[in-house]
């Protein structure tokens, strides 16, 4: 038994016909019998493949219709409509008669009866399919991409976003759910530091709507900690209200890693620059010092030799020249064979004629050979021995040691003053002491003081002869018999150089190192 | 003539040429000698050498050609510096040349008589 189309639907029997062209499957349905459709459209016919007449006979079919996944949410909506009165607008899934998926767009409004109270639905189902295979599309290629992708309210920051990417999970380890039900989620796992700058830029950005184009650290679920670049874009209304912002956030931790490893190396860089400048320099100052030092003996040579050859001086004057001459040609000689010996020494390469020596002979032969120039500087010079210890070492390059130190005791100490050559024996190691009361060496330069090359500012200043190397070679040589060398100094009362080398014994006991 | 030299070997070979030459000599071993030896008795010519105890050679340069009773002797200076800034700097400072050691006997005298020619050795035979 079926009642007229005015009684089931509540319409002026003259909407029929308009109602049945339109290409919306239209229906009537009694809020007390739910699943039982009053009227319906033949459109329904074209959009799930039923026929009119199973919707007539068949109470459960629209249940029966909706696709599984669906089922519970949209029986839930209904049964809203159905508690409030009002109407629902609902998407999802529906089964066609043939087992194809259709989406659609469900809207429903509560008709009053009489006595106004809500009695049946007027509703409409629209094929949504395609606007929902479109959004799928973008959905999938979204959240391939390797990066985050994000939709935001744009009116304030402490809401969670409205959309993240699942990719958020591979990129940061959190789960975009964790996240989105977490206000402050975002701003609270910005690294510290960057914190205050990122929440300046996103309220400027809600503020003037312009893009906002950042790189912050951001903490990952595993305590990580991941560069993000990030590109932010406020989405406008019609009306040119901000509507919600959207963007992109790419991990770019790699790239920031190889930028901070550029940097370093070009500091790196930079500084090695800085050193060979400063090495360039030395050079030229060496180059300067040699200089000096080679020509100084060769106007000398040259010189006297040229007074000589004219044979006009007397032979007293003849024999004084021809000492001139070999006192500059050693003084040249010396100077050839410390650059030699500094040479070696940087090439880790001393020569050494190990033989058992007694250090105070060799003291006390080196402190006569000093004594003419002692005497014709005004200066006192001793020699004690207390002990008479047996080293291991080079015979030659042992003594240059000492010479070294003695050679300097004299050149920076004024006449009247005295230099004190002592032999001894200390903690089970021969010690040559060469101390002098000359004008000492200055806390300042005290550190660098055994460098090639190194010399005081007086001495400079004073155009005291030499070129810095007597000292960096006396350590390198007492060094290459396993010994070393210190020094105590006073300003203005004197210095005094300690050598301090294995005894014979301990020395065959313990190897000499560096001796080549 | 003067000359200013810290060298004793140097300073002996050029004084033995200047005299041979039959100038008479005044001989310092620093620029503070050379100054007071200038002052006491103004040179004919002065020979400096660059790299000595202070005042170095320039710096006495400096000084004379500040000096109105002395500023019109002229000044030869001798340098054993590679290069020739230090040299420069001295013939900016108003030194009339420079010789770079080692030299010869004859390029001293040359520059001698650049700067003199009219000089008659003071005590010539």
């Amino acid at each position: 038994m079926r009642l007229p189309f005015r009684r089931r639907t509540g319409l002026q029997p003259g909407y029929r016909e308009l109602l049945e062209r339109l290409p919306v499957a239209v229906y009537v349905s009694s809020l007390d019998r739910t699943s039982h459709a009053v009227y319906v459209s033949p459109a329904i016919v074209d959009l799930l493949g039923y026929p009119l007449e199973q919707w007539r006979e068949t109470p459960d079919l629209f249940e029966r219709a909706v696709h599984p996944d669906d089922r519970e949410r949209v029986l839930a909506a209904v049964a809203e409509s159905k508690r409030s009165g009002s109407g629902y607008q609902e998407e999802y899934r529906m089964l066609r008669a043939d087992g194809s998926v259709v989406w659609v767009d469900d809207t429903a409004a509560t008709v009053a009866d009489a006595n106004g109270r809500p009695s049946y639905w007027q509703g409409f189902l629209v094929d949504v399919s395609d606007r929902k295979e479109a959004e799928r599309r973008y959905r999938v290629l979204v959240e391939q991409l390797p990066l985050i992708t994000y939709i935001d309210s744009p009116h304030t920051a402490a809401e969670p976003p409205l959309y993240l990417s699942p990719q958020i999970e591979t990129i940061l380890g959190w789960r975009p759910d964790e996240w989105l039900r977490t206000p402050g989620f975002f701003l609270d796992h910005v690294h510290p530091d960057d914190r205050d700058r990122v929440a300046q830029a996103h309220e400027r950005a809600r503020q003037t709507g312009e893009p906002l184009h950042h790189e912050y650290r951001f903490q990952a679920r595993d305590g990580r900690t991941v560069w993000l670049e990030d590109m932010l874009t406020i989405v406008h209304d019609d009306s040119g209200e901000p509507w919600y912002s959207q963007g992109f956030a790419v991990d770019v931790t790699a790239r920031k890693e190889a930028e901070a490893d550029r940097e370093r190396l070009l500091q790196r860089l930079q500084r090695q620059n800085e050193r060979l400048r400063e090495l360039d320099r030395l050079k030229d100052e060496f180059i300067a010092l040699v200089s000096h030092e080679l020509r100084t003996p060769l106007t000398s040579i040259r010189g006297y030799l040229e007074l000589l050859g004219d044979g006009d001086a007397p032979p007293d004057e003849q024999s004084s020249f021809l000492q001139v001459i070999e006192r500059n040609a050693e003084r040249l000689q010396r100077l050839v064979e410390d650059l030699l010996l500094a040479a070696q020494a940087d090439a880790d390469s001393l020569h050494l004629a190990i033989e058992d020596i007694d250090l105070a002979k060799l003291a006390v032969d080196c402190a006569e050979a000093s004594a003419p120039t002692a005497s014709a500087r005004g200066i006192s010079l001793a020699c004690t021995v207390v002990a008479t210890p047996t080293v291991r070492g080079d015979e030659g390059r042992l003594g240059q040691v000492v010479d070294n130190l003695l050679s300097n005791a004299l050149k920076f100490t004024p006449p009247g003053g005295g230099v004190h050559v002592r032999v001894s024996e200390s903690a089970g190691a021969a010690v040559v002491e060469v101390a002098d009361s000359g004008m000492g060496i200055p806390e300042g330069e005290q550190a660098e003081l055994f460098g090639r090359f190194f010399r005081t500012k007086r001495a400079q200043r004073e155009a005291v002869a030499g070129v810095g190397l007597g000292l960096s070679i006396a350590k390198a040589l007492v060094e290459a018999h396993g010994g070393r060398i210190d020094f105590t100094s006073a300003e203005g009362e004197g210095t005094t150089f300690r050598v301090h080398l294995p005894l014979a014994a301990s020395a065959a006991a313990e190897p000499l190192s560096g001796a080549a | 003539m003067l000359l200013a030299e810290d060298d004793p070997d140097i300073r002996l070979l050029v004084g033995t040429l200047l005299r041979r030459w039959g100038y008479e000599v005044m001989a310092a071993d620093s620029g503070r000698d050379a100054l007071e030896l200038a002052a006491s008795r103004p040179p004919t010519l002065v020979i400096l050498d660059i790299g000595m105890p202070p005042p170095d050679g320039i710096e006495v340069t400096r000084t004379l050609k500040a000096d109105p009773a002395l500023r019109h002797v002229p000044v030869i200076l001798l340098t054993a510096h590679a290069g020739e800034s230090r040299a420069e700097e001295g013939l900016a400072a108003g030194a009339s040349g420079y010789l770079t050691k080692p030299f010869q006997s004859q390029a001293l005298r040359k520059a001698i008589w650049s700067v003199v020619p009219a000089a008659v050795p003071e005590n010539a035979a």
